[in-house]
């Protein structure tokens, strides 16, 4: 599952990176493989995504969080 | 005197600003990095004998660059040989992010560069139940780290008392934290000799960023970039594994030094709920820059007036005192009508900034790049030329400058060529006098009629920046890939000193860069109004006394005449006459043709160019600028500034590309002059069919 799909207000936690450019970013903003994330709300132009993170928030683009794998938090 | 080079390095929204400012006060001087147009920022101060030289490096966050701001910053520090390459780092990190902040850290210890790790906004860290054991986190990172707040100005001796112990002899690097790969081993032995470094990290970071480094010279770029080709090097593949294998050493070291009792980030996320919401966020945007607006033009109506009338009580009281000659002439009616005509926008100028400083410092800049990200792609652009298109509120210079964040070239490229349209300060003096052409003082429910006309011009602004870029889009075809992913900074108050600083900056800046322009011209205007070709100024006098005489006038019926004709008679009237028959069906005669192509140079001239005009004539009526132009009659004896005139003007104004400042910066920024040339081109194409569309419809 990738993170544009994931439901808003649910966490989930980031198992890697489809794209190399993506995570290079975003790994240097602090979002890492194992880390939590959830998407709080997305945006009323064009769905972008405010994403909070262990590190902090982040806007996110529908297609760059597409490259996110995510999986369900374990219990 | 001992002298030292201190670097501030740190990731954006970090503070590093915030400690640079309170480091070095007003000493400092803005400038730009050698060879590029991004900000510099250097200050200096002094501790007993040793002199100080502070260099704000721009925000980055790792030393894989991927904008032209941050690739500045890993340029100077790979660069031994650069006037600005640092005796000490002080790296910034933000106390309540502290883990993301440390890749950057790491990777500058790693090029052995001395650095003072300073953990910034502990107050904020304290109050949000977090606690670092500093002891702990310098000895795992091999730094030695200090907490400050620059904002309160706690710490601020501990980091003076530290650079001026510090001592660049006894410094001793350790060896860089890198596990190179068998491959990356190969290459690094085959690189050209003035390519390696004694530092196995930066000798790999020239590997990476050969093609762009401009300390490597093109023979060794082009055998680089053979070697890389022949290994089928992955340069991302690299760095990706770079930045992963640092994260897994310093977060168990960050996990054991830092201890959360409370839960971060409260009230920004119950702020965020309002500001950022699907629907009201973009609401509440509007109303800010509504109120923005508002503000500027109430609270500037008091300075104003107050600069105004100081300088018409100057050139009545000088007057008397210089008697008649042209030197007293070019003094009034040349110089202390320019300065005039510079001061008058420093109240306006400094309101803007003031708010639009206070927004940002407070971190509500970036949720207006969340909130229009989606509908900037649509036409075109970035979530991040809404930062460019605001700013160009202010001035489009600023604006283009800032362009270098959106890293997509085709939308920088739309960023810059429409950042112009918007509205900027230089064009509020002459919506100031032309509104009122327009629109009557008073109110219309409770808000001020002629401050709604300017949102009303400045809407129409935005939305002509906003179809013209979607006409670019339509046009300018490209393969690069576009992205977002912005770091969304937790709100904070805004420091006052940094508001203040960046105020006064805005303003030193206008008042010399565009003052200069602006006084030259009031000069040469001054000059081309009051002279003419050989005789023709006597002659004209002799025929408007003669007029005059024959007409029976009393004095200063004669006085007015004589000062129109001969205005008429001048290289200034032989020019707007020339170009009279073009304009004509704008509704503008050869009075107003002058000031046009004055602001060819600047907008705001206009303004100090119809002020130069209608008092050059009778030189001792004081009267001000507006009731000078409502007294102005066209031929037929109707007032020349009705309202389709007043309107058509405005109209020119608003789309017209009138600053040679801006085109040179769009040369200086797309460094084609193919690019000026265009925006030059299509907005005075959209001026002209505005402008006449309006005139023939209102008149």
């Amino acid at each position: 599952m990738n993170l544009s799909k994931w439901p808003i207000g649910a966490s989930a936690v980031v198992t890697g990176y489809t794209d190399e450019y993506v995570g290079l970013r975003l790994s240097a903003m602090g979002v890492l493989p194992g880390h939590t994330v959830a998407i709080q709300r997305k945006a009323f132009f064009g769905g972008t995504l405010f994403v909070s993170h262990e590190n902090g928030v982040a806007a996110i683009r529908p297609d760059e969080a597409a490259c996110i794998t995510v999986q369900k938090p374990k219990a | 005197m001992r002298q030292i080079k201190v670097a501030l390095v740190g990731n954006p929204n970090s503070g590093k600003t915030t400690l640079f400012n309170a480091l070095t006060g007003l000493q400092q001087r803005v400038g730009n990095f050698p060879g590029v147009t991004v900000e510099k920022k250097e200050g200096r101060f002094q501790i007993g004998d040793l002199a100080v030289t502070v260099i704000d490096y721009p925000g980055c966050y790792s030393m894989f660059p991927n904008s032209d701001d941050e690739r500045v910053a890993v340029r100077h520090l790979l660069d031994r040989d650069s006037p600005i390459y640092p005796d000490l780092v002080i790296y910034v990190a933000d106390a309540t992010y502290l883990s993301r902040h440390l890749l950057l850290a790491t990777q500058v210890r790693d090029l052995g560069l001395p650095v003072l790790l300073v953990l910034n906004q502990s107050d904020l860290a304290e109050d949000k139940g977090i606690k670092i054991d500093t002891n702990r986190l310098g000895k795992g990172l091999g730094l030695p780290v200090k907490s400050i707040s620059a904002k309160h100005g706690d710490g601020l001796e501990e980091i003076k008392s530290y650079i001026a112990n510090f001592d660049p002899a006894s410094f001793t690097s350790t060896p860089p934290q890198i596990a190179l790969s068998a491959d990356d081993q190969s290459l690094m032995e085959a690189m050209p000799d003035a390519t390696r470094s004694d530092n196995t990290y930066a000798q790999w970071l020239q590997l990476h960023h050969h093609n762009w480094l401009p300390h490597i010279a093109q023979v060794d770029r082009a055998a680089l970039s053979d070697l890389v080709a022949q290994n089928n090097f992955s340069a991302l593949t690299g760095q990706v594994e770079d930045t992963m294998q640092r994260y897994r050493t310093f977060e168990p070291l960050v996990a054991e030094s830092v201890r959360q009792t409370g839960s971060a980030n409260k009230l920004s996320d119950k702020v965020d709920r309002w500001l950022t919401h699907r629907w009201l966020g973009p609401l509440i945007f509007f109303a800010l820059m509504f109120l923005v607006f508002q503000a500027i033009f109430s609270w500037s109506s008091v300075p104003m007036d107050a600069i105004e009338g100081f300088f018409a009580n100057a050139s009545a009281w000088l007057r008397p005192k210089l008697g008649e000659s042209w030197m007293a002439d070019l003094l009034i009616d040349g110089v202390v009508a320019g300065i005039g005509g510079v001061v008058i926008f420093v109240p306006q100028i400094a309101i803007l900034f003031f708010l639009l400083s206070i927004l940002e410092e407070a971190g509500y800049m970036a949720r207006a790049v969340y909130l229009f990200d989606g509908l900037m792609r649509k036409v075109g652009l970035s979530g991040r030329s809404v930062v460019a298109l605001v700013s160009s509120g202010a001035c489009a210079i600023p604006a283009i400058m800032s362009t270098r964040t959106i890293k997509h070239s085709k939308e920088r490229l739309i960023t810059i060529l429409i950042s112009p349209l918007i509205s900027c300060s230089a064009r509020i003096p002459v919506y100031v006098i032309l509104v009122a052409f327009v629109v009557s003082p008073g109110k219309l429910w409770g808000w001020d009629k002629q401050g709604l006309a300017f949102m009303g011009l400045y809407l129409l602004s935005i939305v002509a920046a906003l179809v013209a870029s979607w006409v670019f889009k339509l046009i300018f075809k490209s393969e690069e890939r576009s992205s977002l992913m912005l770091e969304i900074p937790s709100y904070k108050w805004p420091s006052p000193t940094s508001v203040l600083i960046q105020v006064w900056s805005k303003v030193k800046g206008f008042v010399i860069e565009a003052g200069k322009v602006i006084m030259v011209i009031s000069i040469v205007l001054w000059a081309l109004a009051s002279f003419g070709p050989g005789d023709s100024m006597a002659q004209a006098e002799e025929v408007a006394v003669a007029t005059a005489v024959d007409a029976n006038m009393d004095a200063s019926a004669t006085a007015d005449l004589v000062a129109s004709r001969k205005l008429e008679a001048s290289y200034a009237g032989r020019l707007g006459k020339f170009i009279e028959p073009v304009i004509k069906p704008l509704g503008y005669d050869w009075k107003i043709g002058i000031a046009l192509l004055t602001s060819f140079a600047a907008r705001e001239v206009f303004v100090g160019t119809m002020a130069t005009i209608y008092s050059v004539g009778s030189s001792d009526d004081e009267a001000t600028l507006r009731q000078k132009m409502r007294a102005e009659v066209k031929p037929n004896g109707r007032p020349r500034f009705d309202r389709a005139t007043a309107m058509s003007l405005l109209v020119f104004y608003l789309f017209a590309m009138q600053c040679m400042s801006t085109l040179a910066v769009t040369y200086k920024e797309t460094k084609s002059w193919k690019w000026p040339a265009l925006q030059f081109a299509y907005m005075t194409a959209l001026a002209y069919l505005g402008a006449l569309l309006v005139y023939q419809l209102l008149s």
